[in-house]
């Protein structure tokens, strides 16, 4: 659905975000975007939206190309910013009527559903809401549209606590094989057991893009009473350790896209050479010599 | 929905939308308008024929910026920019709406206010001549007309809008001022040039002057607008958000 071909993308002549960037996105999965600050997250949902032209490189969305803004191509993508453009000041129900025939399979039922399910009210003029209610409305007509490719830029911030429950429930029923959604976030905890694959943003590269079971089969995820040197990441809890590390015994263990994160951080060349150029886990040297690496610098410090 | 570059459905719904979210603006320029007259101590001018045209001049010059301030604003421009609709589509829906429907509107307005004149006062040379708008006033038909003066004269918003991503209407002044300097400039370089070497007479037969005269009022009444609406135009496909 998304194919991404050498990118190169640069704000000014000095500030490069990406360079030779290679992504391949399909249908029929919400893949979650994480990154630090600044790596260019927004950039990337940008470019694939259109807003943002690339200065190299190819960018194939739906066998179109973004750049060009075509009328059709609109038609099937819905991008949520972060920051929502105020003032709408208009009603939810104004606002549907208004943008909604510009959407081919813009559907009343489900944005009526989503408006009970998020307990919000359409005749409330939208600037006038709180931060979370607008976010609401917009995500309640951006689910409606039933685009084909959904780009969503931190959907839960701002949000209470049982409506990020609400959120969870209503992407995952959207879900289908025709659709990709792909969501910017920080707030990993937020989208834990919804985002899969999961894909991590780093300056110019790509260190993850891999389905939650890949992830599984090469590390391991859980709780130690003590810390170990091939511990990946680690961080210290009531009775333990909660640690990322290498899988060696092939045990299953349920992802914690934070600690996942973390330990992509502090090991950027063992996971690009891992998940990205595919080397083999079970190449114990590698990875030993790796560890031995981290444990040096550390040991300087 | 239409799959192509121009949809009259289409462009018919942007245009309604379009209207809609500019609603707020338009009916503050005409309670503009309505304030300017109702406050002004030459009362007596309110109703008489051609009162209306700098207001309304003045108001299609400024209208694109009020309109498209935010046009490729990274944040408020982003649902715009988004709405499935083609870049020919959204640029057509902005030319008219800020070139034809405001404008004529406006014209509309005066005529019907300059008939309330004429029947408070019962005098019909207080009409305002709204016809008269469209019919030339030199040489070059409609293109002199004071219709095309104020949306030529607008053709500069539409530009700026288009160009500048931010501080549009500062930055399209200030290209103005450039332009004209350099023009006078040019100008005066070309003058003394020929006079000092002999080749430009220093009076001139009347054929001559009349044709100069002619092919500038062309280029800048007729060329210079269509060039700006068609850079503006292209310029719009090239803006990021």
């Amino acid at each position: 659905m998304i194919e991404i071909k050498d990118l190169s993308f640069r704000y000014g002549k000095h500030y490069t975000v990406f360079e030779q960037l290679n992504l391949n996105l399909k249908a029929g999965y919400i893949y979650g975007l994480l990154g630090e600050n600044g790596v260019g997250k927004t950039t990337l949902l940008r470019l694939l939206a259109g807003l943002r032209f690339p200065d190299e490189g190819n960018i194939h969305v739906m066998g179109y190309e973004p750049r060009r803004r075509q009328a059709e191509f609109l038609a099937d993508v819905y991008y949520l910013p972060e920051v929502l453009d105020h003032p709408i000041n208009i009603s939810l129900n104004e606002y549907v009527k208004l943008y909604s025939p510009f959407y081919p399979r813009f559907s009343h039922e489900q944005l009526a559903h989503y408006i009970s399910a998020f307990g919000i009210n359409p005749n409330q003029k939208i600037a006038k809401s709180s931060h979370g209610q607008q976010k609401k409305a917009m995500m309640c007509f951006a689910l409606a549209c039933n685009t084909r490719l959904l780009l969503l830029d931190e959907p839960t911030n701002g949000m209470d606590i049982p409506s990020k429950g609400i959120f969870r429930r209503l992407i995952a029923s959207i879900a289908d094989d025709d659709k990709c959604i792909l969501i910017s976030t920080h707030q990993v905890r937020d989208l834990e057991n919804l985002i899969d694959p999961i894909i991590i943003l780093e300056k110019n590269r790509i260190l993850l893009n891999n389905s939650v079971e890949e992830i599984t089969r090469k590390l391991w995820f859980g709780r130690t009473p003590q810390k170990s040197d091939k511990d990946l990441y680690r961080e210290e809890c009531v009775g333990g350790y909660n640690i990322v590390g290498y899988n060696d015994k092939q045990e299953e263990s349920k992802v914690d896209i934070e600690m996942l994160f973390n330990a992509a951080i502090e090991n950027k060349g063992l996971f690009k050479r891992l998940f990205i150029d595919g080397q083999n886990p079970e190449s114990r040297s590698d990875f030993a010599s790796e560890m031995q690496k981290r444990l040096n610098a550390e040991s300087q410090k | 929905m239409n799959k192509c570059e121009f949809s009259i459905q289409r462009f018919g719904l942007l245009l309604k939308t379009e209207l809609r979210r500019n609603q707020k603006g338009i009916l503050i320029f005409i309670g503009m308008i309505l304030a300017l007259y109702a406050i002004s101590p030459l009362g007596n001018c309110l109703f008489s024929t051609g009162s209306f045209m700098p207001y309304i001049g003045t108001i299609a010059f400024t209208l694109p910026f009020v309109f498209y301030k935010n046009l490729f604003n990274s944040l408020r421009g982003v649902t715009l920019g988004m709405l499935p609709a083609s870049q020919s589509e959204k640029f057509l829906v902005m030319f008219v709406l800020c070139t034809l429907v405001v404008p004529l509107g406006m014209l509309v307005f005066a005529w019907i206010v300059s008939l309330i004149g004429v029947g408070l006062t019962g005098s019909v040379d207080m009409m305002f001549d709204f016809l008269g708008q469209f019919k030339s006033t030199m040489h070059l038909g409609f293109f002199d007309s004071t219709f095309w003066s104020i949306i030529a004269i607008q053709s500069i918003s539409i530009w700026g809008v288009c160009f500048f991503k931010s501080k549009k209407a500062g930055k399209t002044l200030l290209s103005i001022i450039g332009f004209m300097v350099f023009i006078s400039i040019v100008g005066s370089l070309y003058g003394i040039s020929h006079v000092r070497f002999g080749r430009f007479p220093l009076y001139m037969e009347d054929y001559n002057i009349n044709r100069i005269a002619y092919i500038t009022d062309v280029l800048l009444s007729v060329v210079l607008p269509v060039a700006l609406w068609v850079w503006g135009f292209f310029k719009i496909r090239r803006q990021q958000y």
